[in-house]
């Protein structure tokens, strides 16, 4: 379980997170969504303590995250990021058994959980365990972060728009395995997107920000049925709008 | 031949070690240090700012002003702690290159951590790195090749500025460099500097061989590297402690100054000594003038020649008009003998000293026959003078005693005064006495009537140790007392600087000369 208890962000003066509460039990993946710039990655590292906030508290399993150093909470929470962030020097092996190698694991373990991950990830470990970050495509790279984040079986993973920069087929197989591997292992996640689509298909629920703040926050049906303002109600008419557009305009092509 | 190519393999390993020395502490310490700034913003500019600082002092200057701040301290440290170290050799040498080659690695040390990509860094802290993780999984790894540059850069310096650690007394290519920039030995010198540049070069491609071979994850040339220096280091330690603490304490050292004459007279004092007595000699050629005397109240040499007028002007530091030959000469025997327990064990006979010299044809046709003829042509004639002359006490007593100067007065290499007159390209010039172009180029010698120019009566001084401890020395040398004519002094130098003769060949013919006579 993650507790957010009103947490307070500020640059300058500028609150890019305004006191936010948020809950979420133990095995949810929390989908945090929101347009560019509203403070999701903010609010997700200070989860980690990759961000220190201004105000407010954050517990874990019911204990303080600052209780702590920041690197042992930091190898119990896998992490994938918006921008991959794969050790360049390291083979893709010893970029997901990186926090592996930090809590001491012995080799033969290591190796063994190493190829299991890159079977959950749909790589194929023969091929994949030897190579190095520039021999990989975005989304094989990507599949390494998921996998690296998976690694010492956190039982809190946050991901920051792991899929942002993948070509919409190779992302929605990437989803369906995040909720494939979500079946198989249990996790309590946060998970940032601006897609409401993605926001839809993986959350158990959905919170929605605005510019610092928590607007709306409920299950992806009771969202889809009830936005609770206008914004949501636009948040949630875009790609409905989008799949008719598209309609209209593919039969209007054929007729 | 073969002891030529002995002297440049020593002195080649000498300059090989001292750089390598020096890198090596230099690159122990910027590298931390630089780390360490890398994560102390406020440190950082001022740090960078200093190393610069001594980049930007020139490479002679700052290995000259080891001296000093190694004499003072040596001092301090024999007041308080009664322990002295050596202000000259190695060790001043040692400290100037070492602080020479921290900027270039401290900035890329700096510079290529703080290159880093700002995401790699979080994800470092994201997986679950400590600082110290962080720091040798993630940030020097990937500052690695940016370091590599800094510290090639330092070994291309080290290597080319280790020539000049000859003038403070530690051997290195430099001293082929500057004797033979002296006595025109043209090929020595470029021996010497091609030696250096392959140096540099080798051990910059060997760096370069290392980090590719880093980059390539080729282990076993980066083995074979790593090993070669383990070697190499090994031995260098390994001989320096020896030498350290197994001195040979039979070994007379011989310093010179660095021209012609300085080394011809310490290759027949070597001889001599060698053949004469039981004692090895090692000759430091090329020291810088001013810390010789230091060097030898501080028994760092045995022995060195030098001139009346240079102690009693620069070391004794006396102002104002010189007394009387016999005078200046008795105070500074006294000065030299008493105050600092030293020995004059003998004086050569000729003196080596300042003179204003012109060709005989021009000073014919203008008249002139001495300095005080010259204030005549005060602001018609060009002085051809050496890097120090202006700004010592023979000018000054010169301006006020015959109230003369120069239309324009030229400072260049003494090597180059006698043929600058000689070509009409300067009217006047300040010779050394015993310089054997003097003859070559039939100049005159203006008299100086009225003393302005102290005497230089060439002594031989011993050190405390050499001539309380080593009896035979002085027996030996004091019979080289008034045994060398200012004639025969320029025809020596003149064999060398003009006829391409070595100074040892020079030091024979002397030699075999003196034991025909009687
Ligand atoms: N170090 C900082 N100093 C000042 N402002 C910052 C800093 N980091 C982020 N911000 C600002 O805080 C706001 C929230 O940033 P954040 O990265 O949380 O946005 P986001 O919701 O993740 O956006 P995106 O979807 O584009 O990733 C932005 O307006 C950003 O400019
Ligand atoms: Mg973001």
């Amino acid at each position: 379980m993650i507790e957010l208890k009103n947490i307070t962000k500020a640059y300058g003066g500028i609150k890019v997170v305004n006191s936010i509460d948020l809950t979420i039990p133990e095995g949810e993946l929390l989908v945090l969504l929101g347009e560019s710039g509203c403070g999701k990655t903010t609010t997700l590292k200070m989860i980690n303590r990759l961000i220190q906030p201004s105000s407010g508290e954050v517990k874990i399993d019911g204990r303080n995250n600052t209780d702590m150093p920041p690197y042992e909470l930091r190898r119990e929470i896998g992490y994938c990021f918006q921008k991959i962030g794969l050790f360049p020097h390291m083979t893709v092996a010893d970029n997901i058994a990186i926090t592996l190698q930090l809590l001491n694991w012995e080799r033969s373990k290591k190796k063994e959980r190493v190829i299991e991950l890159l079977e959950l990830t749909e790589l194929d470990p023969k091929v994949f365990y030897h190579r190095y970050p520039k021999e990989l495509s975005g989304g094989q790279a990507q599949r390494v972060a998921v996998a690296r984040a998976l690694s010492a079986r956190p039982k809190v993973i946050l991901f920051d728009e792991p899929f942002g920069k993948l070509d919409p087929l190779n992302r929605s197989h990437l989803q369906k395995e995040i909720i494939k591997i979500k079946e198989k292992v249990s996790f309590t996640g946060v998970f940032v997107t601006h897609d409401m689509m993605e926001a839809l298909l993986l959350g158990t629920r959905i919170a929605i920000m605005k510019e610092g703040s928590l607007i709306q926050i409920d299950t992806p049906k009771n969202i889809f049925n009830s936005p609770k303002d206008d914004y949501v109600a636009s948040l949630i008419r875009a790609p409905k709008e989008q799949m008719k557009q598209l309609e209209a305009t593919l039969q209007g092509r054929n007729g | 031949m073969k002891e030529q190519l002995l002297i440049l393999g020593s002195l080649f390993y000498s300059h090989l070690s001292l750089s390598l020395v020096a890198l090596l502490v230099g690159t122990l310490i910027s590298i931390p240090l630089g780390i360490w700034v890398s994560h102390q913003k406020k440190w950082q500019n001022l740090i960078l700012g200093l190393s610069g600082v001594i980049q930007t002092i020139p490479g002679l200057a700052l290995l000259a002003i080891m001296v000093p701040i190694l004499g003072t301290l040596s001092d301090w440290s024999e007041a308080n702690f009664n322990y002295k170290f050596s202000s000259i050799g190695t060790l001043p040498a040692l400290l100037a290159l070492i602080l020479y080659s921290l900027l270039p690695i401290l900035r890329n040390t700096v510079t290529g951590i703080a290159g880093i990509d700002e995401d790699l860094i979080e994800a470092a802290d994201a997986v679950g790195m400590t600082p110290k993780q962080k720091l040798f999984k993630v940030e020097l790894i990937m500052a690695m090749p940016v370091m590599f540059a800094g510290v090639r850069t330092a070994t291309i310096w080290v290597i080319g500025l280790a020539t000049l650690a000859t003038p403070v007394g530690a051997p290195s290519l430099g001293n082929i460099i500057f004797s033979g920039l002296q006595t025109k030995n043209y090929p020595l010198v470029f021996a010497g500097c091609i030696a250096a540049a392959l140096l540099a070069i080798f051990f910059d491609g060997l760096m370069g061989l290392l980090e590719k071979s880093w980059q390539k994850r080729n282990w076993k040339t980066l083995k074979g590297i790593l090993f070669f220096f383990l070697l190499l280091y090994s031995f260098i330690f390994y001989k320096g402690a020896k030498d350290i603490f197994f001195k040979d304490e039979n070994k007379i050292i011989i310093g010179t100054k660095a021209f012609t004459e300085q080394y011809i007279l310490g290759d027949i004092l070597k001889i001599i000594i060698e053949e004469e007595t039981p004692y090895k000699v090692d000759i430091r050629k090329s020291l810088g003038s001013n810390l010789l005397f230091d060097a030898l109240r501080n028994d760092q040499i045995d022995i060195y020649v030098t001139y009346s007028g240079t102690i009693w002007s620069t070391v004794m530091k006396e102002k104002g008009l010189p007394p009387s030959s016999k005078a200046l000469l008795s105070k500074v025997t006294k000065y030299v003998e008493n105050k600092h327990n030293l020995k004059v064990a003998a004086r050569l006979g000729f003196e080596n000293k300042y003179a204003f010299a012109m060709t005989k044809k021009k000073a014919s046709k203008l008249g002139i026959k001495s300095i005080d003829d010259l204030k005549n042509f005060s602001g018609d004639l060009k002085l051809g003078t050496d890097y120090v002359f202006l700004d010592r006490l023979e000018w000054k007593n010169i301006r006020n005693l015959y109230n003369i100067d120069f239309q324009k007065k030229i400072v260049m290499d003494p090597t180059l005064m006698y043929e600058s007159v000689h070509e009409n390209q300067v009217d006047v010039i300040t010779a050394y006495t015993s310089d054997g172009r003097i003859k070559k180029y039939d100049l005159l010698i203006l008299e100086d009537d009225k003393k302005a120019i102290p005497p230089y009566h060439t002594m031989l001084l011993l050190s405390k140790r050499a001539f309380t401890k080593r009896p035979m020395l002085l027996k030996e040398l004091k019979r080289l007392n008034q045994s060398i004519s200012l004639e025969t002094m320029q025809d020596l130098n003149f064999l060398v600087d003009e006829k391409g003769k070595s100074t040892k060949e020079a030091a024979k013919t002397f030699l075999s000369n003196l034991k025909k006579r009687p």
